[in-house]
């Protein structure tokens, strides 16, 4: 039932707002012989609500929802439903004679409408995003995707679902054109097919809504014009082969100023992202916090807004605190243990590290033995070898098992010149220097 | 003054208003202030960073990117010819007046590496790094003077008074080394920048977040070696007894200066060791100084270079150098074209290539933003001083387009962004203003350039005043 809150919400929403407008209107003469409609009408209001609450207490429950804006929508939403019931109750025993004062009431239907626009600003944040007055809601319904979905569901039937289709549907199909989805575009209008594939400027609908906005052939002739970023992504699905499954990873952006757009409304990254950007780390707990002010000189959070520690070992370290660190060996996410002397054995110390994405163990002593054992350690990204006694066995052994790997410096090592030129052709995947 | 004079001075200074007011306040400030006493003093970042750290190469006098990497064929056309006078309407320069001849590009160019960016002949080995750095091709600025200029480059503002770069990001992220400074500044060329050590400033932020200025020659850091006669261990009672009256002095009246100076004591006792550990570049294999054309004993931009790696190493996070000689007027030869910009190409070019190389082949270059520029651009006109020409070939200041680079630390590499017009007057896509060029480096280091804030004089104040984009479309 989770899906029904937004229409139950603004059944509720119009009548919690119609019912304290009448109760004003009624004030004139004219309009006084509905004075009775008031209580119930905002009754009704509010048994709509504590509908809604239900539906979006089953919404709710999917998990999709959390964080303080989730939080103080619920609060709001629970004040709206218990001052308009009130409300209600008031008007209610005022049918007859006052019981309750007339300023009482005006109060209350005031703080009742306010605690609406309260409530629907922070639910408009949980799907539209941080300014859900001004922003459409496509942009944000594609949150958090990843490289790989196709460009024409991804990016460009979204554009089509805000801007087009209210005149381009199977029931009102203007110039003979729907533009519902892939298939229905493919058939083109009444002047015949609209995309050519791989030909932008022969394709009528790129024509059309490319025109001048004066022009009468303009598409789309009113409401919200496509913006530049929109007709230039429509560009270049078009110029890749107008294909429904192309996708980003094949038909890549190549314009900065679509790839940061992309980035920006669709949440979605081109290049390569860490695991730790896409992850928030596990909880914070009291006891994270606690060994982060023990050892500050050690550990320190990464950011503000995640969960993961980066971790510092110097020449100084003991196997005591290492051992110690390894409570919170989740946590970890960065280990720089540059001219640290560490032994693999001490390194060990620190638990699984299952979320260690960057370790630097410049200037140390591993060996291909040691450096061999990192397989170990399922998430590393970016790993610094400079100036370790490690040669070519040990790096492909490395190589053949961590395929999380993203980044690799051996320089100074024993890996021979020659030897190296070799690695970097037979693992195209690992950027090597 | 003798030592009587100024006990009296002092008790008199001692008991003014202000410092009754300040003694009788609760010390709002002191709180914050009490962090500042332990030397690693990490703060949080307000999102995951990219890099730990910044290299500045500042080319003061400003280079000419028409030389360098803004490659105008059409301009070669129209060498000598006047410039039309649409291009000088409503246009004010520092030196050039009347009309001017056009000035065709003084070197040649071609392209690099695979993104085929346009590099000059003049920096061969740079231009073998083309692949490595992300060009600004449309940067502007507000200020067509050296110091305004290199002023709003670093503190955001035109105007003395604001904390510089370096001194915000330490500000706001705090040491990651207890035994250097986290702001270190070279200078090579033999001068200081027009706009003086306020490029390096800390402002109105707590001193201690000011850049500390090390020299390549001779003893690093002036008077932090012991004088003759005097022992490590007397100087460390020496300054124990100086920080335990001044901790009294900080805990009767609060000031957070105090707290500064205090910090400065026991750094500078720390430097006595670390920094000539540091800047001791004769410890570097002979391949490393052939690779950056170093030559030990010498203030040299070269130098500056690898003393630049060795401090990133040792995590000094904000490393400023500054090389002087760039302002190619044509009115010297010094300061010309045709002869001191081929020579200070000359001198940057194998140094600033070898340390993104260095940076590069240590992991470094991954944590590391490395930016190189100037306070800004120069005009497409040949320099006509007071409407006569000069001795020399050179060209005047320009504020509407100009080139830097970046690279490392986050930053795409191989990358051209912005475009200028045909002749390179003005840019005309993608331009970056540097405000926002501050508000990227900021973002890349974790820092939200409008969250970075320090309330001074009843406003919050930052770095990148009242503007600044991230360009978020040169991040990797
Ligand atoms: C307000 C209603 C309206 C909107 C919104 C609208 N159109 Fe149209 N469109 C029409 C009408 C009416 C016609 C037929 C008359 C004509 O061809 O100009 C038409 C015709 C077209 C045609 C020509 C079809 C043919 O085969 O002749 C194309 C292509 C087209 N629209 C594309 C779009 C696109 C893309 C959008 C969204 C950006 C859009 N339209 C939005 C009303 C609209």
């Amino acid at each position: 039932m989770g899906e029904i809150h937004p229409i139950v919400v603004h059944f509720a929403v119009t009548l919690l707002f119609a019912a304290p407008l009448l109760f004003w209107l009624t004030k004139l003469p004219a309009l006084y012989f509905l004075k009775d409609l008031v209580g119930p009408l905002n009754g009704l209001g509010s048994g709509i609500g504590i509908f809604a609450l239900w539906t979006g207490w089953q919404l709710a429950n999917t998990g999709f929802y959390a964080g303080e804006d989730f939080e103080s929508h619920r609060f709001l939403a629970f004040s709206v439903v218990i001052i308009g019931s009130i409300a209600t109750i008031f008007l209610l025993f005022n049918r007859h004679q006052n019981i309750f004062s007339d300023y009482l009431i005006k109060v209350l239907l005031l703080v009742q409408g306010v605690l609406i626009v309260a409530t629907g600003n922070k639910g408009g944040m949980l799907t539209h995003g941080d300014k859900p007055w001004i922003k459409t809601p496509h942009s944000l319904s594609l949150n958090k995707m990843e490289g790989s979905f196709t460009i024409y569901d991804g990016l460009i039937q979204p554009i089509f679902d805000l801007k087009c289709i209210a005149c381009h549907q199977e029931t009102n199909k203007n110039g003979g054109l729907s533009l519902v989805n892939f298939e229905s575009l493919m058939e083109g209008g009444s002047s015949g097919p609209v995309i050519q594939s791989g030909e932008v400027n022969q394709s009528l609908l790129f024509e059309r809504i490319t025109l001048s906005k004066s022009s009468t052939k303009y598409m789309p002739p009113t409401g919200w014009p496509l913006n530049y970023d929109e007709i230039n992504l429509i560009a270049h699905w078009i110029a890749t082969g107008a294909k429904k499954e192309a996708n980003l990873i094949d038909h890549p952006l190549t314009d900065m100023r679509l790839v940061s757009y992309v980035e920006e409304v669709y949440g979605i990254k081109n290049g390569f992202q860490s695991k730790i950007e896409k992850q928030n780390g596990t909880m914070w707990t009291e006891e994270i916090e606690n060994i982060l002010k023990k050892y500050p000189q050690y550990l320190q959070r990464i950011a503000v807004n995640t969960n993961w520690v980066s971790l510092k070992i110097d020449s100084f370290y003991s196997a005591d605190i290492l051992e110690e660190f390894s409570n919170i060996t989740t946590s970890i996410a960065w280990i720089d243990a540059g001219k640290s002397n560490i032994t693999l054995e001490d390194f060990a110390l620190l638990g699984a590290l299952p979320n260690l994405v960057r370790l630097s163990l410049d200037f140390n002593k591993w060996d291909n033995q040691a450096v061999s054992q990192l397989v170990n350690y399922p998430s590393i990204e970016f790993l610094n070898l400079y100036a370790n006694p490690v040669g070519e066995e040990g790096i492909i052994q490395l190589l053949n098992e961590k395929i999380s790997l993203n980044k690799l410096i051996i320089g100074a090592t024993q890996v021979e010149e020659g030897e190296k030129s070799g690695i970097i052709k037979n693992y195209p995947g690992v950027e090597i220097l | 003054m003798n030592l009587l004079d100024e006990a009296l001075f002092e008790r008199h200074q001692l008991s003014t208003r202000r410092h009754f007011l300040k003694a009788c306040a609760t010390g709002l400030g002191s709180m914050a202030m009490g962090s500042l006493l332990g030397a690693p003093d990490p703060k949080i970042p307000h999102f995951i960073p990219k890099a730990k750290r910044v290299i500045f190469l500042h080319m003061a006098g400003a280079p000419s990117q028409l030389e360098l990497f803004d490659y105008k064929p059409l301009l070669k056309e129209l060498n000598g010819k006047d410039c039309p006078p649409s291009l000088l309407e409503g246009k004010r320069f520092a030196f050039i007046s009347g009309v001017p001849q056009m000035l065709g590009p003084q070197a040649n160019f071609s392209r690099h590496g695979q993104s085929g960016a346009w590099i000059s002949d003049l920096l061969p080995h740079f231009s073998k790094m083309a692949d490595d750095v992300c060009f600004l091709k449309a940067m502007h600025t507000d200020e067509f003077n050296h110091a305004p200029a290199q002023l709003l480059f670093y503190s955001g503002s035109p105007r003395l008074g604001r904390p510089s770069m370096g001194s915000w990001v330490t500000y706001g992220l705090g040491s990651m080394n207890e035994n250097l400074p986290s702001f270190v500044v070279l200078v090579s060329g033999g001068k200081t920048p027009s706009a003086g050590k306020s490029v390096w400033g800390s402002g109105f932020l707590p001193s201690i977040y000011q850049g500390v200025q090390c020299r390549a020659k001779g003893e690093p850091v002036l008077f932090a070696a012991n004088p003759n006669g005097m022992s490590a261990s007397e100087r460390k009672k020496t300054i124990e007894a100086i920080n335990q009256i001044n901790e009294k002095k900080y805990q009767t009246f609060k000031d957070p200066e105090t707290l500064t100076r205090i910090g400065q004591y026991e750094m500078a006792f720390k430097m006595q060791m670390s920094v000539p550990e540091a800047m001791d570049i004769q410890q570097e294999p002979d391949y490393i100084h052939e690779m950056y054309g170093t030559a030990p004993g010498r203030a040299s931009f070269a130098n500056n270079c690898l003393l630049a790696r060795r401090l990133a190493e040792r995590d000094v996070r904000f490393i400023q150098l500054f090389h002087w000689g760039w302002d190619s007027h044509g009115a010297s030869s010094g300061e010309s074209l045709d002869n001191g910009f081929l020579q200070r190409c000359k001198e940057v070019d194998q140094p600033m290539s070898a340390l993104l190389k260095d940076l590069k082949q240590r992991g470094l270059l991954d944590d590391t933003i490395v930016v190189w520029g100037g306070e800004f651009g120069r005009t497409p006109m040949l320099e006509n001083r007071n409407g006569v020409a000069n001795p020399f070939v050179g060209r005047d200041h320009q504020t509407d387009a100009f080139t830097i680079w970046m690279a490392g630390g986050g930053i795409k590499g191989g990358l051209s962004y912005g475009e200028t017009d045909e002749i390179g007057y003005s840019g005309i896509k993608n331009r970056v203003h540097v405000h926002d060029m501050q508000a990227t480096i900021l973002h890349n280091l974790g820092l939200h350039h409008e969250e970075l804030t320090y309330h001074f004089q009843g406003r919050d104040f930052r770095l990148t005043d009242t503007a600044g984009r991230v360009v978020k479309e040169i991040l990797a």
